[in-house]
């Protein structure tokens, strides 16, 4: 649990005839994490070791899959929303005939489209033609005659009278704008321009032919395509359920199997050899080597070594699944690497306990459990169920403060008798909110010694960490004598307090350097922090009072004011619990991620993600 | 003496409302960046809410100095 899960290095080699063998047994029993094989890294020889061939039907794998997954993207897909099924033997050809299916349907769609987005473009011209009773074929311009078709914003035939007579002039009103049609003799149709340009002539391109009399033809051949439309993508839904379930099973089985055809790329191979390294967890190495061994005997060639922190192996959490679901916040930040100490127990221990403090109410506690218990149930994200349990947790320790803090909903209802008020003992929360901060910055300097011994040994490990301790045991010292609070009795304890600090000083300036001592403000800023897990419920508890004085009042003054006083009540603690939600989480989640985390954990783990078992 | 309190919860106030808004000047600039980071790479998320809320020390300190001086009214 403390630990990331013990791993051995595992190197397999074997002659090439039981390759193919040798990977189907590893990647079913999906326990090896590989590791690429670097060539360079074996120079025995440059040109003895070399990377494995992927096995023959890889490429026909991959080129399945490109089809698949192109079906599925064009079928809009969702993937998760579909289980496994066992696939029929003739996979492919139904998979043939699927895709020549889709293919038509596909076609018939954009054709429909194309002649969709062919009217759009006839539809304006049929429009002016057939409003102005023209027919397209005589809009040409002639040796003699100018045509301007268009529209304009204003009316011109009064100017256009004074310059000639010799013109015909059609016009019309389409919606606003006023439509025209112009036939004039070409020596004025300079002229004409200008008169135009006066009234902001807009010309309007108009094919010679237009192959529909009116805007009804055109409007009912649409209304067709639409109709033809809607049908194929009926059909279109059809096919994807019936066969949905079918390309995503066959896109898993083949997913899988291309795993195992393209595993020699990452295997070492000679012309007759293969070797396969990894990392696999020590207790799993027995399993292994049995299988390996009752299937080839002595053809295939086994080890395990320790493993090294230089050897980078992949972590893998261990934890029963409640507290596993606190690992939620360290996928988050950054898994552990394999030296380091796995803290998701006590975040299992102190997140909930954090949110608890902060929320603290009976009430409360109870509308969150139903909510996450709602999410949860209704989620099909893992990783989501996950953050709903550890939530759920926290619902409990709020429920569990409330009792402490006697709230229910912001009131002592109920004859609940508090241990503690939040609302008056200021002093008092304040104190046990530093102490908290100190218990739990002081827990991670501890994880940090042990993380700092086990990587850099004793030495560094006390420099770095216990430092940190030998400064605050001093500086309580000092504090207590000079604010004359808990413990005074030592001789000349101001002093002896200081001495301490400078050992610790000087102690972290050997563990850390100049860096270490810009740190000791931050340090105790740190502490101060955790003044938030008070504060947080202050105004929560506070805005609850408010909102129960509020509806009180208006209750008080009856009848009509009795379903406005439940309106304030619904809402208002509807929005001081989300308030609660976010800020609980959010502030708790900073408290281990900046106060906690930074005294020990430095992440940057890879996750261990064993050949096969990507189910 | 009544005067006196009033002074002192206005000083309270004064500590709480300048601690408020100097962290939410340190926060601007660092949320707006860090949620351009996480736009662009969402795993930078842990980091980015980690750096975001650094400055939000800063209102606690000032909450513990607004509880300091409200202990004076007592």
């Amino acid at each position: 649990m403390i630990q990331p899960v013990k791993m051995s290095k595992i190197r397999v080699v074997g002659p090439k005839k039981v390759l193919k063998k040798a990977t189907e047994i590893m990647h079913s029993e999906a326990v090896i994490h590989l590791e690429d094989f670097k060539p360079s890294k074996y120079n025995i020889d440059r040109y003895f070791f070399d990377i494995g061939n992927p096995f023959q039907e890889a490429s026909e794998y991959s080129s399945l899959l490109i089809r698949l997954r192109s079906l599925i993207a064009n079928l809009k897909i969702d993937k998760q929303k579909y289980t496994l099924t066992e696939l029929p033997k003739d996979s492919e050809k139904v998979l043939a005939k699927t895709e020549s299916d889709y293919g038509k349907l596909a076609a018939k769609l954009r054709e429909i489209e194309e002649k969709k987005k062919e009217f759009e473009r006839l539809e304006e011209p049929l429009m002016f033609v057939s409003s102005l009773k023209v027919d397209a074929k005589t809009l040409v311009p002639l040796e003699n005659i100018v045509v301007y078709k268009g529209y304009c914003e204003q009316d011109f035939e009064s100017k256009l009278k004074e310059i000639t007579g010799k013109y015909e002039l059609k016009k019309g009103k389409i919606g606003k704008r006023l439509a025209f049609v112009l036939f004039i003799d070409r020596q004025y149709s300079d002229k004409a321009k200008e008169i135009l340009d006066w009234a902001k002539y807009r010309e309007i391109n108009i094919p010679e032919k237009i192959e529909y009399e009116s805007i009804k033809d055109l409007e009912n051949e649409r209304n067709e395509l639409d109709n033809r439309e809607k049908k194929l993508l009926e059909q279109a839904k059809d096919l994807k359920e019936k066969k949905a379930q079918f390309i995503v099973s066959f896109e898993h089985y083949l997913r899988r199997e291309n795993e195992k055809a393209e595993a020699p790329l990452k295997f070492g191979a000679t012309s007759n050899t293969f070797i396969v390294q990894g990392f696999i967890p020590v207790e799993k190495y027995e399993g292994l080597q049995q299988k390996l061994v009752q299937s080839f005997g002595s053809k295939i060639h086994i080890e395990k070594f320790e493993t090294q922190a230089e050897f980078a192996p992949p972590t893998k959490l261990e934890n029963p699944s409640l507290i596993g679901s606190f690992e939620f916040f360290l996928d988050l930040y950054s898994l552990p690497s394999y030296k380091e100490l796995d803290p998701t127990l006590l975040i299992f221990l102190t997140f909930p306990l954090f949110f608890g403090f902060m929320l603290g109410d009976i009430g409360y506690g109870l509308v969150t459990a139903v909510l996450f218990g709602a999410i949860r149930m209704t989620t099909k994200s893992k990783v989501m169920r996950g953050l709903m349990n550890a939530m759920l947790t926290a619902s409990v320790a709020t429920i569990g403060f409330g009792f402490v803090f006697g709230e229910f909903f912001g009131g002592s209802y109920f004859g609940l008798q508090p241990l503690i008020h939040r609302e008056h003992d200021i002093n008092l929360m304040l104190m046990i909110a530093l102490v908290v901060g100190l218990i739990h910055v002081n827990l991670g300097l501890i994880l940090g010694f042990v993380n700092a011994y086990r990587m850099h040994g004793i030495s560094h490990a006390i420099f770095e960490k216990l430092s940190w301790v030998v400064i605050e045991v001093g500086g309580l010292l000092t504090l207590f004598k000079l604010y004359n609070y808990a413990y005074t009795t030592l001789p000349h304890q101001t002093y002896v307090g200081l001495g301490i600090v400078g050992v610790g000083l000087i102690m972290l300036l050997k563990g850390h350097g100049i860096y270490g001592l810009i740190e000791v403000p931050a340090f105790a800023s740190n502490i101060l922090s955790y003044g938030r897990l008070f504060a947080l419920g202050l105004a929560s508890v506070a805005l609850a009072v408010v909102i129960n004085e509020f509806a009180t009042e208006f209750i008080h003054k009856g009848g009509f004011y009795i379903p406005a006083a439940i309106g304030i009540l619904v809402a208002g603690h509807a929005l001081n619990i989300s308030i609660g939600i976010i800020g609980g989480f959010l502030q708790s989640l900073r408290l281990h991620y900046v106060e906690f985390f930074t005294k020990f954990y430095k992440g940057e783990g890879k996750r261990y993600n064993p050949f096969g078992g990507n189910q | 003496m009544a005067a006196e309190v009033g002074l002192i919860a206005l000083g309270a106030g004064i500590a709480i409302a300048g601690a408020g808004i100097g962290t939410g000047i340190a926060e601007q600039g660092i949320g707006a960046a860090a949620v351009g980071a996480i736009v662009e790479r969402e795993e930078l998320f842990a980091k980015a809410l980690i750096l975001t809320v650094i400055p939000e020390t800063i209102i606690i300190f000032g909450l513990v100095v607004a509880l300091l001086i409200l202990g004076k009214a007592v």
